[in-house]
């Protein structure tokens, strides 16, 4: 139940949250959420490249530094094996050394130092064993050891009898070659060095653009990863670094096997470095290990990718904002044709179907507009109709074609029918102008028609002077029969009001003559496919037409038959008299309805029992008797009623049928044989 | 053939003079003489080894018997020396010719012989002659070409003789009696104990030398690929 409820608000909260409130938005919304992510990937891309980029120039140029190093010492060294070969060669320095005396060649070593204009800083001269003759620097061994002895031997071993080394001298680097002395065979060997020190590294740099620096490691530092640093074990020879540098150099720099194939990265005063190293003494891991090290800043390849980036930035920020503006273009371009749209739905909603929407172009909205354009027309059109509709049919006839698919045909159904008809209009129409008649005419058919449908009838139509009124049809109510008495009633009443207009313009007085009768009838659609009326036919519609026709005879505002009669009982009704009707074989018993009990007074109702104490009369042929009832109910009327009235019909008629002679089944039914 | 060879590589004169010496000395001394053959190999390639010096040294006593100095001629020759080898007695003369078109200027720097022979042209090699005093080996160069290297074996006695192409020589005349016999080759180290035998001599029978010598690098200078050229060239 519990999860229903929250799988059941999970996707109305992610609805809540796609739904916005305007078009723009939503179309905003999914730009940025198109756009930013495409924006965001390039940059990460573009980033990521220059990046490796910058990663992999810093690399090449410490790759070069690093060779450059090493061309700039291999060349370094040539130039000393250059000076002690061809300075040995001399014949002076030759005669010096033949001399066998240690200070005069050691004056003619410090000579050809001096000849090499700086290239050569040290010379030491031993025998073919290894027995220094002269050493420069004063080290202080009589026999070459260590390194020196190494490189002799290593010397001695090569085809050329040529090595080199760098080798510590006095704390300092030495490139160091080796070459003997041939007097003219091999009498000795000449070493020759120079220290890779600042003013080597001055070299370096002018030729790699990039900083070098040459670093000692003792006491097989580095040997283990992780080892802390230990400022006397590390120090720098030679730096084209400042001081400080120096130092984070010693403090950042890590030695290990790896060191020589990758770069490092380190920071410095003015930002990070990539250094490479290359060693120059020592294995990795011995205990003494002297390495170079060229650093290149990442500064200016940095401020190139800053400068980048910030474009980049820019051009996004361009990019957004004519995105933007474009969206906002765009949603206008759709949400207002949408807006002007439903404005116009909305008055269309309200009943207005005036102003069309404007078609711009041809896209779905303007297709929508045209759309709506011909619906409004449409119903537009169709309102027209059905108010004509309403006007020329009932109400409820109108809703009822409306409502069904119109096609001939009805079904069986009881209705109460109403006629009434306006008496004295045949005399209104010889006195007065045809407008007039027609003003008039129009105004009692408005008001009886007002009358009728207060009381749920329907018009079915006019003719002429007369109206026919349905109640049953279409709309069936429980009370048809009652609602129709009423009606009668009302038209009665209404028409004493209008009356009274009439008088007041002195216009012909009228009265109406109704007629009400209850029955099977056929109500539908009569007439043909391309024309026809909504309406009831049937022998009740023609009963009830001749019950209103019998007003006129027995002088009476209605006459309802009697099967109405028996459908609302709940009224006073005054027995008329039993009729056969033109065409039909049927006699049928007529009543006048008086109204309903608490409207009847008294006078009334004794009148009421009187004439139904002459009706007994009449029906049992005492025509002496009825005729005294009748009489005294006609001397109970004005003056001016008295000739035509229900009284003197019956007068009349006994006056003739006694006369005759009756047949013995006689039983008073009267016969119209004429409408 | 051996001896011919040997013979015709010495001058005639100074042999005769040896001879006589040797037969002086035969009166004094033990009257039978012996003789020494000699065959060298380069012991890494098994070639005959040429240009090896092989010394018979007598006691004190003995070498005067054998002394006998000469004249010598080593030659410049496309800028290299001729002979490469050259044995010769104590107190000999060397006269260091010039048969190239340019100057060479020889020297040497050994203990046994210091002497320098400053620029000189083809002709004036007779003024260029030195008398060797001391025995041992002198190496000579050229301080203009470089690569220029000669020895001279000064021996102590006349009992010292250098091997042909064939790695062969023959020391005759030798006393009877256990001497101690050197071999020496440029690229053989001086002080190597095999190459100092007892060698027991008797004239009933010739001594053989047969010995495969172990060389040490050969570390003189490279001739520079453009020396064959001449000024006229």
């Amino acid at each position: 139940m519990s999860r229903e409820r929250v799988i059941d608000e999970v996707p109305s909260a992610v609805m809540a949250f796609f739904s916005f409130r305007s078009f723009r938005t939503r179309l905003l919304v999914f730009l940025l959420a198109l756009l930013l992510p495409v924006l965001l990937g390039i940059y990460i891309f573009v980033n990521r490249e220059n990046n490796q980029y910058t990663t992999d120039t810093i690399d090449s140029y410490l790759e070069l530094g690093a060779d450059v190093f090493d061309f700039t010492r291999e060349e370094h060294k040539n130039t000393l094996l250059t000076i002690t070969s061809t300075m040995t060669r001399d014949w002076g320095f030759r005669n010096a050394f033949g001399t066998g005396d240690p200070y005069t060649i050691i004056d003619a070593a410090d000579n050809i130092l001096l000849r090499s204009l700086g290239a050569a800083d040290m010379m030491l001269i031993s025998s073919m064993d290894g027995e220094v003759i002269i050493d420069t620097k004063t080290q202080g061994f009589e026999h070459l050891e260590g390194e020196w002895l190494a490189l002799m031997e290593a010397a001695a071993n090569s085809d050329n009898g040529i090595g080199d080394a760098i080798i510590n001298v006095l704390g300092v680097p030495y490139q160091i070659t080796v070459i003997p002395l041939f007097l003219p065979t091999p009498v000795a060997w000449i070493f020759g060095g120079f220290p890779l020190d600042n003013d080597f590294t001055d070299t370096v740099k002018q030729s790699i653009v990039s900083d070098v620096s040459i670093v000692e490691y003792r006491n097989g530092f580095g040997a283990e990863a992780g080892a802390s640093i230990n400022a006397s074990e590390v120090e720098v020879i030679a730096s084209t670094l400042q001081p400080a540098d120096q130092l984070r150099l010693t403090e950042q720099l890590q030695l290990t096997g790896m060191t020589y194939t990758d770069t490092q990265r380190i920071v410095l005063a003015d930002g990070e470095y990539g250094t490479l190293m290359r060693s120059l003494y020592g294995e990795p891991g011995a205990p003494l290990q002297i390495v170079a090290v060229i650093q290149k800043s990442y500064n200016e390849n940095i401020e190139n990718l800053e400068a980048f980036q910030r474009v980049l930035l820019q051009f996004y920020l361009a990019v957004l904002a004519l995105s933007l503006i474009a969206v906002i273009f765009l949603a206008r371009s759709v949400t207002r044709p949408i807006l002007d749209l439903a404005i116009r739905v909305k008055h269309i909603e309200e009943g207005d179907y005036g102003q069309s929407v404007k078609v711009r172009g041809k896209d779905e909205i303007s297709q929508l507009a045209g759309s709506v354009n011909n619906m409004a027309l449409g119903l537009a059109e169709k309102e027209k109709v059905r108010d004509l509709l309403g006007k020329v049919v009932s109400h409820e006839i109108a809703e009822e074609l409306l409502s069904k698919k119109i096609e001939l045909g009805g079904e069986e159904r009881i209705v109460t029918v109403l006629f009434a008809d306006i008496k004295g209009f045949t005399t209104l129409c010889e006195t007065s102008a045809p407008e007039e008649v027609l003003t008039i005419l129009n105004r009692y058919l408005s008001e009886i028609t007002k009358v009728i449908e207060d009381n749920h009838g329907v018009v079915d139509k006019y003719t002429g002077d007369s109206v026919m009124a349905l109640f049953g049809a279409p709309l069936t109510r429980p009370n048809d029969a009652e609602n129709a008495v009423r009606a009668g009633l009302a038209i009665a009443k209404c028409m004493v009001e209008l009356n009274s207009i009439n008088r007041a313009e002195g216009v012909a007085l009228m009265e109406a003559g109704i007629g009400i009768h209850t029955g099977l009838v056929v109500a539908g659609n009569l007439g043909s496919q391309n024309r026809l009326n909504y309406t009831v036919i049937g022998d009740s519609v023609n009963l009830s037409a001749r019950l209103e026709g019998l007003t006129r005879k027995y002088n009476t505002p209605n006459i309802v038959s009697e099967t109405c009669r028996q459908h609302v009982p709940g009224f006073v009704y005054q027995e008329l008299d039993i009729v056969q009707v033109a065409g039909k074989s049927e006699p049928v018993r007529i009543y006048q309805v008086i109204g309903a009990p608490e409207d009847v007074t008294a006078q009334q109702q004794e009148t009421l029992s009187v004439f139904a104490q002459a009706l007994a009369m009449y029906r049992a042929q005492k025509w002496a008797q009825a005729t005294q009832l009748f009489e005294s109910l006609q001397h109970a009327l004005p003056a001016s009623e008295r000739a035509e009235s229900l009284y003197s019909v019956y007068l009349e008629r006994m006056s003739y049928l006694h006369k005759r002679d009756l047949p013995k089944d006689w039983d008073g039914v009267f016969v119209f044989d004429r409408k | 053939m051996t001896l011919a060879l040997l013979v015709s590589k010495t001058p005639l004169w100074a042999r005769s003079i040896a001879c006589c010496a040797a037969l002086c000395a035969g009166f004094a001394a033990p009257s039978h003489a012996a003789e020494l053959r000699i065959a060298l190999q380069d012991a890494d390639t098994g070639q005959p080894l040429a240009n090896a010096v092989v010394e018979v040294r007598l006691p004190i006593g003995l070498q005067a018997q054998f002394a006998a100095t000469d004249d010598y001629s080593v030659d410049q020759v496309e800028k290299e020396f001729v002979a490469n080898v050259t044995v010769i007695t104590v107190g000999s003369r060397v006269n260091f010719p010039n048969s190239d078109d340019i100057l060479h200027h020889v020297y040497s720097f050994s203990p046994a012989k210091v002497f320098e022979l400053p620029l000189y042209g083809n002709g004036q090699s007779v003024n260029f002659s030195e008398i060797f005093e001391q025995p041992g080996v002198v190496e000579i160069g050229c301080n203009i070409h470089d690569w220029m290297l000669g020895y001279i074996y000064v021996a102590q006695t006349s009992l010292a003789v250098k091997t042909d192409d064939n790695g062969q020589a023959l020391i005759s005349g030798v006393p009877v009696g256990e001497f101690s016999v050197r071999i020496w080759h440029p690229r053989a180290p001086l002080d190597s104990a095999e190459l100092e035998q007892r060698i027991s001599f008797d004239d009933a029978q010739a001594s053989n030398l047969r010995m495969a010598l172990t060389l040490e690098r050969d570390t003189r200078l490279r001739r520079a690929p453009n020396v064959s050229r001449t000024r006229y060239r």
